[in-house]
């Protein structure tokens, strides 16, 4: 990035227009995403009172208050009186679900795709197909017959049922992880294999820890999109919810009963676990999830 | 059996048992997962279009009479709730929108981004927010602010104090009505997607060799002749790999619809998609029949405009190398 031509400063009026124009606009969608959170956060501390008083006095601090974090904790989400559920319940539920599938993500994938990047066989062509072809044909078309295939082996509402439709070998952590594999040298696993090494011990001590840097950027988006999933929950978890789709029934809940402060209490928690997670690895998922190019 | 780019086998090891059944048992459950929920699923959406259930909840055959009504409800000479020629032209309004307004966008963006525009790091950091919030939240934020002042906090207070005075849209908001509901999911849609492909594009253009990029800044090309004419046929192949993306995630668009138009106003409103008809229908217990027959007529369209899609941006910007 730090180029001769980069840091030159073209004069043209065309550039300079360009670059206000996207530079406004770029600071204006920015400041709205900040304003959007502090938004929820504050009103998230807001008594109900206050909030209906006035949805915008957003920095009357002396009336801030704890009490909407208490009744999101005790507040009943979804389920039934027999069997209601609460926030605890998603966020245990998300945590044990987020966790499985972000193993998942970075390990079928990756083992997968170091076998078709490194070794010739019979079936690799065929099977580098199959993989384009699982990112061609939406998903979308199958999902009545995948439900109806899931109810019938009993895995709705079950951990899992996610877990083994997560368990794909291919997509797009097949794809990053590919194009690593295919650029890391293979004399690297040479000496390795004259030292009597298997194949699975090259894949193992010496391939999979040099993946390491893709595998934590991928790790870490596959841990905010699951976090933040809510179609596979509305879909396969409907009894069992995430806490997104938790946090989306709460909102129906609070909005009906005019109660919305609890609603941006459990708002809040969702979006800061992720915010977090991104403010602490942001430059890492920004300087790793290309590497190796993803390419057409 | 090791991959003739890296390496000649022969020299290294003999391709004995052990490599041919650690490749083998290595790619078994991959393809296992891909037959059972990939291909086993797929021929089962056909093999159940032609069916429908009858009270007792056995198959029955229905011959083609699914795809007549995919017919009908698609050329618009039947209707029933969001399955509707509405929810069709909603789509394609979406895939128009990622085409045509957020991928230009998210590239001019990214261009300027690599171009070190002023405060380049925060803003690279702060336009991918979206990406890192749930589609819940974005959403809800959305409708609460758009909903009208009788929802209670509502942007249109802030904006009849600053004199904006249509009090049908103050009061009531966007979603309730047919004129602007999906108005204002089209710039939602704006509003969370011109970003979320930037860190991609950003690092295809950082790979970009310097001597290409400073030639010819030095003869004096402008940045936007630089975008338009250096950097853009150089990442293509990225932002074809994107733009098919962008074309399968706007088929499976539904959630932003459903979540700030709501179950009860979709229709009403006409505010469906084609995702959200298999999926209102799946939650409704309905997967025989219709659904099967629209889930294949979809995925048939999209697999072909994709690969079409595929073959022209090839042929737009062929074999640049770098």
């Amino acid at each position: 990035m730090n180029t001769k031509a980069n840091r030159i400063k073209t004069s043209s009026p065309v550039d300079k227009t360009v670059r206000t124009i996207c530079f406004v606009v770029m600071v204006l969608l920015c400041f709205t995403y900040v304003f959007m959170y502090v938004w929820l956060l504050f009103n998230s501390l807001r008594s109900l009172d206050g909030y209906l008083l006035n949805g915008f006095n957003l920095f009357d601090f002396k009336n801030f208050t704890l009490s909407n974090y208490k009744e999101l904790f005790t507040t009943q989400i979804a389920g039934s009186g027999r069997n209601p559920i609460y926030i605890t319940d998603t966020i245990v539920n998300t945590v044990l679900l987020v966790f499985g599938q972000v193993l998942l993500s970075v390990s079928i994938p990756a083992f997968t795709a170091y076998i078709i990047a490194k070794y010739n066989f019979k079936l690799k062509k065929i099977i580098l197909n199959i993989a384009v072809i699982v990112m061609v044909v939406p998903t979308l078309g199958s999902t009545a017959t995948t439900y109806n295939f899931m109810t019938k082996l009993g895995l709705i509402n079950t951990y899992w049922g996610i877990y083994l439709m997560a368990a794909g070998g291919f997509g797009f952590g097949f794809l990053l992880f590919y194009n690593f594999f295919a650029a890391i040298p293979w004399e690297y696993a040479e000496s390795a294999f004259l030292d009597g090494a298997s194949d699975l011990q090259v894949f193992l001590k010496i391939m999979y820890p040099q993946a390491v840097p893709i595998l934590t950027a991928i790790a870490i988006t596959s841990f905010i999109n699951r976090w933040n999933d809510y179609m596979t929950a509305y879909i396969y978890l409907p009894d069992n919810p995430t806490i997104a789709l938790g946090v989306s029934q709460l909102y129906s809940r609070m909005k009906n009963a005019l109660t919305l402060p609890i609603a941006f209490a459990g708002m809040t928690l969702l979006a800061t676990v992720s915010l977090i997670i991104f403010a602490i690895f942001n430059r890492f998922i920004m300087n790793n999830m290309s590497v190796g190019g993803v390419k057409g | 059996m090791k991959n003739d780019s890296t390496v000649k086998p022969s020299k290294i090891k003999k391709a004995n048992i052990s490599t041919v059944l650690f490749i083998y048992l290595g790619i078994a459950w991959a393809c296992l997962h891909f037959l059972v929920f990939w291909f086993g699923m797929n021929i089962g959406t056909v093999y159940n279009s032609f069916f429908t259930t009858d009270l007792a909840g056995n198959l029955k055959w229905n011959g083609l009479d699914s795809y007549k009504d995919v017919f009908l409800y698609m050329t618009g000479q039947k209707s029933n709730g969001i399955i509707d020629i509405r929810s069709l032209w909603n789509t394609l309004s979406i895939l128009f929108l990622a085409f045509c307004i957020n991928l230009p966008i998210t590239l001019l963006f990214s261009y300027m981004i690599y171009k070190k525009i002023r405060l380049h790091k925060v803003l690279r950091v702060g336009l991918y927010v979206p990406c890192v919030l749930s589609v819940v939240i974005l959403c809800l934020f959305w409708q609460l602010m758009f909903s009208g002042t009788s929802s209670g906090a509502s942007l249109f207070s802030v904006l009849e104090k600053l004199g904006y005075s249509n009090q049908k849209v103050i009061v009531n908001g966007w979603f309730m009505d047919k004129a602007t509901a999906w108005w204002g999911v089209i710039i939602f849609s704006v509003w969370t997607g011109v970003n979320g492909n930037i860190i991609y594009f950003t690092s295809a253009m950082a790979r970009l060799p310097d001597s290409v990029v400073e030639s010819a800044s030095l003869d004096g090309a402008s940045e936007m002749r630089q975008f338009f004419s250096i950097v853009i046929p150089m990442i293509w192949p990225v932002i074809t790999t994107m733009s098919i993306t962008l074309i399968g995630g706007t088929i499976n668009w539904f959630q932003p619809a459903q979540l700030i138009i709501g179950e009860n106003m979709a229709a009403s409103v006409g505010g469906g998609t084609i995702a959200w008809i298999i999926i209102s229908q799946v939650k409704g217990g309905r997967t025989v029949g219709f659904p099967a027959a629209f889930g294949v007529v979809i995925s048939i369209i999209g697999a072909v405009f994709i690969v079409f899609f595929r073959k022209m941006m090839e042929k737009i910007h062929e074999g640049v190398e770098y």
